[in-house]
């Protein structure tokens, strides 16, 4: 062992510690970064021999330190919970988006909506049946049908809308969906490459994390880190990204629902692979609440709006079609178009519109103005079979089914946030922690430089002031 | 390693908790604003559904109740009118006792024969009364009048009914026929009371004793007849006055309902507000207080 040798070990320690004030200092600089893992510098003590051979001997204490390398300090577990997390609080929070937008189409209870028009719709059929002659009066019934028609129209306008809307956003998702995983497949590269030559790949690395967060809010994807240091990312079982290779996902716009909502008049929406056309299995995250709105929450509700349509219809012309207007001729007729059952098409049929005369308010055997059967009409709606029954029985299954999906929202967004701060404790950066490694580097730091100026001291004592005896 | 505190796992959670607290403030900020506990379905579905259900009640109770008004209307129409026919009736009834007295002459008994035919003139428009532009008595015709300037009646049978309450509905007035008699073209003396009153003026103009005091048995039956129906009408105004009281009540109870289940306790709302006004003015503070926190604060 040389007297030089500690000089070198000392130098190590300064070296080292620099090195180490470096990643602190990145640390502090990233605190707020979106995305990055905090980092430490790996040191390792050098020893002055390898194995030593049998019997040999070797009085070495080491040469210093070296630096192995920046580790960076990531949870792979709690990656894997997060983006399962993401994956169900993306769906959950779509659906309840979704809900609360196909409840704002309905606001009740209120004074304006429909249960209030079915109301006022059974009130002129008794307004008019009380003065079956005033022709005033049985305009302002058709006015009414009318008014009630087109909010029942309006609303079905307002639902399919969401879905149209549901549609476009999904096209967005998937072609984002779509660049990410290329940008993942990029990425997987360029870590590759920097792996192999031995480069610091922690910043790409935290990229590529950023980006497949994003993956599973939008679509509930899962990973596997590859040896090469490479992520491959998977969907529902089936490869997105593979090392530098990427799939893609399209929209598929065409054919009738899944039952029970086959035979409305709605495409079935769905999302298939690029490659191979086949659809994706296993979807979570906000393309699978989008998928969920467009072809089962939207159709439903629209479903139930043209059941109280329907039965708003049938009552009323089974009703109407028995009776006859102020002409007695005028039988046979239908207040709506009967052609128009659903939520979109009803509407006033041509036998009345424009014809107040025509409306039939008396009965069959009744005279001109017997008004008896404009009060049994005027009854239907609030009877337990009628169009205000099943209306009622609407809006509470959609206030259900609404706040279920904001409860469920809800709870995911909590697990969410729970496992992000989870998550960002373990890989976030402690400004507390780094000030004291900072303190702890600087003391080391100097305690090096303190070898090295006793080492010099020895030096100067052995080389300058030794063998100077007597001069 | 979850017991690691970084600034940004902290500053995560405490965002959320005070995403909570703004939010449980805002909810009640605007309950407060608009008066109202539920603002969507959703709030609270199973009372959504029965504040509906009550609301549909309740304006079905008001259609009811205009109904009702209309009733009342026909009712009260009917109840004078058929006053002023037995009216008619009774002083038809005086001047066929006068007749009957014997004691007049050829001309006295013209006169009494013209009060007599006048008297029919003027039932006949009663008869002819309107209620809502619709002859009384004429059930349901078009027609605009009950009976012509000759007697017949051109209206039909039908009854004016209105739905005045869930399950009732009441039969507002009768038919001319029912009131006045049946038309007889071959034996007027039993026919309607015009073609009673227009055979007494002949008989007295004749001085046929026997039909005029068969007559005055007449007149009295046509009197027994319109008592009837004017007692039975009279009968359902105070049933319909009863039913009216009755849904008033229903009515007042179901909007109380309607205020139980949408409005807010106000004094409760106000409470709440405060307090989660506090709560989350003491977490914005208690925030601050530990953001501001570093060890950088310590280290010299």
């Amino acid at each position: 062992m040389s007297d030089f040798t500690t000089l070198q070990t000392a130098l190590s320690g300064l070296l080292a510690h620099r090195r180490a004030m470096e990643v602190i200092g990145h640390n502090i600089a990233n605190a707020n970064t979106d995305g990055f893992t905090r980092r430490t510098l790996s040191l390792k003590p050098v020893g002055s021999t390898g194995a030593p051979a049998v019997f040999a001997r070797s009085n070495s204490v080491g040469e210093g330190v070296d630096v192995v390398g920046v580790t960076r300090l990531r949870e792979e577990f709690l990656d894997i919970k997060m983006r399962i997390a993401l994956g169900a609080g993306g769906s959950a929070g779509q659906v309840a988006s979704v809900m609360n937008q196909i409840e704002g189409t309905v606001p009740e209870p209120s004074d304006t909506g429909i249960a209030q028009q079915l109301s006022e719709f059974s009130g002129a059929w008794d307004d008019a049946a009380a003065n079956p002659g005033d022709v005033p009066i049985r305009t302002a019934l058709l006015e009414q049908g009318a008014t009630l028609a087109s909010t029942i129209n309006r609303t079905a306008a307002g639902l399919t809308d969401i879905r149209t809307q549901l549609v476009s956003q999904l096209s967005t998702d998937v072609d984002q969906l779509n660049a990410d995983a290329r940008s993942v497949a990029g990425l997987n590269t360029a870590i590759i490459a920097a792996t192999a030559s031995g480069s610091d790949a922690s910043d790409l690395q935290d990229q590529r994390d950023l980006i497949i967060d994003r993956m599973g809010r939008t679509a509930g994807v899962t990973t596997r880190q590859q040896g090469d240091g490479s992520v491959d990312v998977f969907l529902g079982g089936s490869t997105l990204v593979r090392g530098g290779n990427a799939d893609g996902l399209k929209v598929v716009i065409g054919g009738t629902l899944d039952p029970p909502y086959a035979g409305m008049p709605l495409q079935k929406v769905d999302v298939r692979w690029i490659s191979d056309g086949y659809p994706v299995n296993q979807l979570s995250g906000e393309v699978a609440g989008k998928l969920v709105g467009i072809d089962t929450l939207v159709p439903q509700y629209l479903n139930d709006l043209d059941g109280v349509a329907s039965r708003l219809v049938s009552t009323v012309n089974a009703l109407h079609a028995t009776g006859h207007g102020l002409a007695p001729a005028d039988v046979n007729l239908n207040f709506f178009d009967p052609a128009g059952t659903t939520a979109a098409t009803i509407s006033v049929s041509t036998d009345v519109a424009g014809q107040p005369s025509r409306i039939a308010l008396a009965g069959a055997t009744g005279g001109a103005l017997d008004g008896s059967l404009g009060h049994a009409i005027g009854g239907l709606v609030d009877s337990p079979t009628g169009a205000g029954a099943a209306y009622r029985s609407f809006i509470g299954r959609l206030g259900v089914d609404t706040q279920t999906a904001v409860r469920r929202s809800d709870i995911q967004t909590r697990i969410t946030t729970q496992v992000d701060s989870d998550r960002k404790s373990a890989t976030g950066v402690s400004l507390d922690e780094e000030m004291t490694s900072l303190v702890a580097t600087q003391r080391a730091f100097e305690a090096s430089s303190r070898v090295l100026t006793a080492v010099d001291q020895l030096l100067d004592q052995l080389i300058n002031r030794t063998g100077m005896v007597g001069r | 390693m979850i017991n690691r505190v970084t600034s940004s796992s902290s500053s995560t959670l405490m965002l959320a908790d005070l995403g909570d607290a703004q939010r449980a403030l805002t909810d009640i900020q605007r309950q407060v604003a608009s008066g109202k506990r539920m603002q969507r379905a959703s709030d609270s579905p199973a009372e959504a559904v029965a504040t509906l259900d009550h609301r549909g009640h309740l304006r079905r109770a008001e259609q009811l109740d205009r109904n009702s008004d209309s009733a009342t209307q026909w009712l009260e129409a009917s109840d004078r009118t058929n006053q002023t026919v037995i009216d008619q009736l009774n002083q038809a009834r005086s001047l066929v006792v006068q007749a009957q007295s014997g004691a007049n002459d050829a001309s006295s008994r013209t006169a009494i024969a013209n009060q007599l035919l006048a008297l029919r003139q003027s039932m006949l428009g009663t008869a002819n009364s309107t209620v809502m532009g619709r002859p009384l008595y004429g059930g349901t015709t078009a027609a605009t009048t009950a009976y012509d300037a000759a007697g017949a009646y051109l209206g039909d049978g039908g009854a004016v009914t209105l739905p005045v309450n869930e399950g009732v509905s009441l039969q507002v007035t009768r038919t001319g026929p029912e009131v006045f008699g049946t038309y007889n073209a071959t034996t007027p003396t039993s026919g309607d009371a015009f073609q009673l009153l227009s055979s007494l003026a002949a008989s007295v103009q004749a001085n046929d004793v026997s039909a005029i005091s068969a007559g005055l048995t007449q007149i009295d039956g046509a009197t027994t007849r319109v008592q009837g129906v004017q007692v039975e009408l009279g009968s359902r105004l105070s049933q319909l006055e009863q039913l009216r009281s009755a849904g008033a009540v229903h009515r007042d109870e179901l909007s109380a309902s309607i205020s139980q289940l949408e409005d807010v306790d106000v004094a409760e709302a106000a409470i709440t507000l405060k307090t989660r006004e506090a709560s989350y003015q003491a977490a914005l503070q208690v925030t601050a207080r530990i953001i501001q926190q570093s060890l950088m604060d310590f280290l010299r």
